[in-house]
């Protein structure tokens, strides 16, 4: 088999690795996707231009402010510490950019039945095992070749030559990294979230590695508004480092590989310790590399004999049942479901979502003002409850598992409305604390100005059932149905809608209040005392939309 | 009274009619195969009479409870294997039934027991810590089956559920169906496989593009195909009109893999 035939079928073989990835990632398109197989197709394509189109503009953009950065604002510090600190923040953040980017599709690397096909086909084992390092080529060919030309080619305008082959090696060594963490943390991942065993700790693994990756992903696709404030930190900062500590630094990743190509720039500009560290750290970084990428290699060429299988057979287990109540058992699934798989576990990430788009915000009110007024808090409080909308159509998706169980248990909808409310509460209470809190930095116009998010709390039990009751009413006549936010956009603006209007009561309620009488306290008290009715009203007629 | 009484059901999607008044009883203590090609309608009219799909027209019942008016009744007297296994695949069997059974608030002690048994008569007990993802076809038909058997169900309807066992596995299932009966339940059983039907239904339904093609025992349903001695595999195809067509399609076959 020549090169362009294994090429050709490592394509297809690729696209078959986005897909597993893809299902993966959202149970919901597990479920649908025999539905209706084009529309998955689509949004699979979709999917994987979009991750295409980000990795190629973030890593792009990343190159251009590091390189103007470095090489045209002279008002940070003297030229080689601005280099070797822009090189170094660029080099760290490609690894973190190719490590979450990608780590959805990587999984589906590891199923089972990816080289399945092939093994079939009159191919030897050394053509298996090439076949499965040109599959991951194929699906990390354009993060690759992007980091290793855009900011070398950058380079090489700017600085000359030598810092351009410099910039390379550093790349190439980041690049085989980043690929090697990638394929390492991929199996991990796969293997933990196939795993079942009855310890808490592999429970919390689970949901803490979720969690991490989907902070991960927030930050990668944040990362464009936060970068020439984290570029500028770094370097300002680095002003102030002493010269012991630059030489401490240079035994670091990707610090190392800065300061190497700082000194192919400007020679001498760091003491020698500090040089020679750095070309020391350069060089054991280049063999840990090379290793790292014959270890990617065996751990690829593996995947040949069948993938990783996590079917296992293990000893024969006492065969009983733990029994709880209705509410209680369907909460302990969901949250079962949502501890092992990556898309659900994003509803408990709403929070860190608010944390990153509200701090900036309360930050710039509470400093143009000298101190944080009821309004910021009533702002904040509101955006808390638009994602509260969101959440509980996270939640809905669980139910795309499980529908030929749900269909033959006596499960009323109002059970099931209010197992999603009441873990709706969890991302809810978050939201609200950490919003106090962010307030809580600050001075405060009245210390009650604390209470308006906490005192709203119930609110989320409100929102959760009319977002949840108005969509089984609207989109299954009353019985509970699963929700793909994908497929159905028009689902997740009329959430959005409900919880903003649901949640903006109270805080309308406060704020007439404050209009009329100018007191915080009378304001956190009408807040409370609209909140009350308002909930004790869905509370009893969300159940009337419903129908079992 | 009778297990299941479907009277003059309709059930259509948009244009197409897919169960077209279509009128079923089945007897309490009897095993009744609904037997049809694919489309016939045999799932939707398993669906409308578990609740799950409201009916254009007509009524179905379950012991006397009508399944639109009261469909959490009627999934309370009756233990349900869907065609398509869309079970939790992040959960294990042991996590699974720890859920139904909760749900359906039942005896612990008793239950457990009851575990036991089923676990050990389908040889399931080295995967009951396995993620359901991972098990095979047949071990996640198992999972179905002591899903839909843990409550003692009256009523056990069972949507192809041969598909994918083993033959351990098929024989312990078609025990399974007649311990049901034989101790008091019916059982409605959807299925494409003949000798299945043949061995183990006391009478069949077939259903053919929405309607209700003919019903009765197999010898009664031979006599009405004029196939006096024939499988139910060839009393099928008389009865569906569908004979020529196979025979058409084997014979292109033939053409199709000749050298």
């Amino acid at each position: 088999m020549n090169f362009s035939e294994r090429w050709c079928l490592a394509g297809i073989i690729a696209r078959e690795v986005s897909f597993q990835g893809y299902l993966e990632m959202n149970p919901t398109n597990i479920a649908r996707v025999k539905e209706n197989p084009d529309r998955i197709g689509r949004s699979l394509r979709r999917s994987s231009q979009i991750r295409a189109f980000m990795t190629g503009f973030i890593i792009i953009f990343l190159a251009s402010i590091t390189v103007a950065t470095v090489g045209f604002d002279s008002s940070l510090v003297n030229p080689a510490s601005r280099l070797a600190f822009g090189v170094s923040v660029f080099l760290g953040m490609s690894f973190v950019v190719v490590l979450f980017l990608n780590l959805t599709s990587s999984t589906g690397l590891f199923t089972s039945g990816v080289m399945r096909l092939p093994a079939t086909l009159p191919l030897d084992r050394r053509d298996l095992e090439n076949l499965s390092v040109l599959v991951f080529v194929r699906v990390f060919i354009t993060p690759a070749i992007l980091i290793l030309t855009v900011f070398p080619i950058l380079c090489l305008f700017v600085f000359g030559v030598l810092t351009a082959l410099a910039a390379l090696l550093a790349c190439a060594a980041t690049v085989v990294f980043s690929i090697g963490a990638l394929v390492y943390i991929a199996k991990w991942f796969y293997v933990k979230s196939h795993m079942a065993d009855d310890s808490r700790s592999s429970g919390a693994i689970r949901v803490l590695a979720s969690l991490g990756l989907a902070a991960g992903m927030i930050f990668v696709f944040g990362i464009g508004g936060f970068l020439p404030q984290i570029l500028d930190f770094i370097v300002s900062a680095s002003a102030n480092i002493p010269a012991e500590m630059l030489g401490f630094m240079a035994v670091f990743f990707p610090f190392s590989l800065g300061f190497l190509v700082s000194t192919a720039t400007y020679a001498v500009s760091f003491q020698l310790p500090t040089i020679l560290i750095s070309l020391g750290a350069s060089t054991l970084y280049s063999l840990f590399a090379i290793v790292s990428y014959k270890r990617t290699g065996r751990s690829l060429r593996a995947l040949a004999g069948g993938g990783i299988s996590t079917t296992k057979l293990r000893p024969i287990q006492e065969a009983s049942v733990n029994i709880t109540s209705p509410l209680r058992s369907m909460i302990r699934k969901d949250l079962k479901l949502a501890s092992r798989n990556l898309g659900s576990a994003m509803v408990f990430a709403i929070p860190m979502f608010l944390l990153i788009m509200m701090y900036p915000m309360i930050h710039g009110w509470a400093t143009n003002d000298g101190f944080v007024r009821s309004m910021t808090a009533l702002v904040a409080t509101e955006y808390a409850n638009l994602f509260a909308g969101m959440a509980i159509i996270s939640l809905m998706l669980f139910d795309t598992q499980g529908a030929s169980i749900q269909a033959g248990l006596p499960l009323r909808s109002i059970l099931t409305l209010r197992t999603k409310a009441a873990i709706a509460m969890v991302p809810y209470v978050a939201s609200m604390v950490l919003i106090a809190t962010i307030c809580a930095l600050y001075p405060l116009i009245s210390p009650v100005v604390l209470l308006i998010p906490l005192v709203q709390i119930p609110c989320g039990y409100a929102i959760a059932l009319a977002v949840g009751g108005g969509i089984y009413r609207a989109k299954g006549q009353g019985r509970a149905v699963s929700i793909n936010i994908a497929f159905e956009p028009g689902m997740a603006f009329f959430a959005a809608a409900v919880a903003s209007v649901i949640g903006v009561i109270p805080l309308v309620g406060y704020g007439l209040a404050m209009i009329v009488t100018g007191s915080h306290l009378v304001s956190i008290i009408v807040q409370a005392l609209v909140l009350i009715p308002e909930l004790l009203l869905i509370r009893s007629q969300i159940p009337r939309l419903l129908k079992d | 009274m009778a297990a299941v009484s479907i009277s003059n059901l309709t059930k259509s999607y948009g244009e197409l009619v897919a169960v077209d008044d279509v009128t079923i009883e089945i007897r309490d203590g009897e095993i009744y195969g609904l037997l049809g090609p694919n489309g016939a309608g045999k799932t939707t009219t398993i669906k409308v009479l578990m609740g799950l799909l409201d009916p254009d027209s007509g009524s179905t019942k379950v012991f006397g409870i009508d399944s639109r008016e009261d469909p959490i009744e009627v999934k309370k007297l009756v233990g349900y294997v869907p065609e398509e296994q869309q079970l939790y695949e992040s959960l294990t069997p042991r996590e699974l039934f720890d859920f139904i059974a909760s749900v359906r608030e039942l005896p612990e002690e008793k239950t457990n027991g009851r575990i036991k048994e089923m676990v050990k008569a389908l040889d399931f007990g080295r995967y009951y810590d396995s993620m359901i993802v991972t098990l095979s076809q047949g071990n996640k038909q198992k999972t179905m089956l002591v899903a839909a058997l843990l409550h003692r169900p009256k009523l056990l309807i069972l949507d192809e559920p041969f598909s994918g066992l083993d033959v351990r596995t098929a024989k312990v299932m078609k025990d399974i169906v007649r311990i049901h009966t034989e101790n008091g339940g019916s059982v409605l059983l959807s299925t494409h496989i003949m000798e299945i039907a043949e061995g183990l239904c006391d009478r069949v339904g077939i259903i053919d593009d929405g309607e209700l093609v003919a019903v009765g025992t197999l010898d009664e349903l031979r006599r009405k195909s004029q196939r006096e001695g024939a499988t139910l595999e060839k009393v099928f195809l008389a009865l569906t009109e569908q004979e020529d067509e196979v025979e058409e399609g084997v014979d292109t076959l033939r053409e199709a893999l000749r050298d």
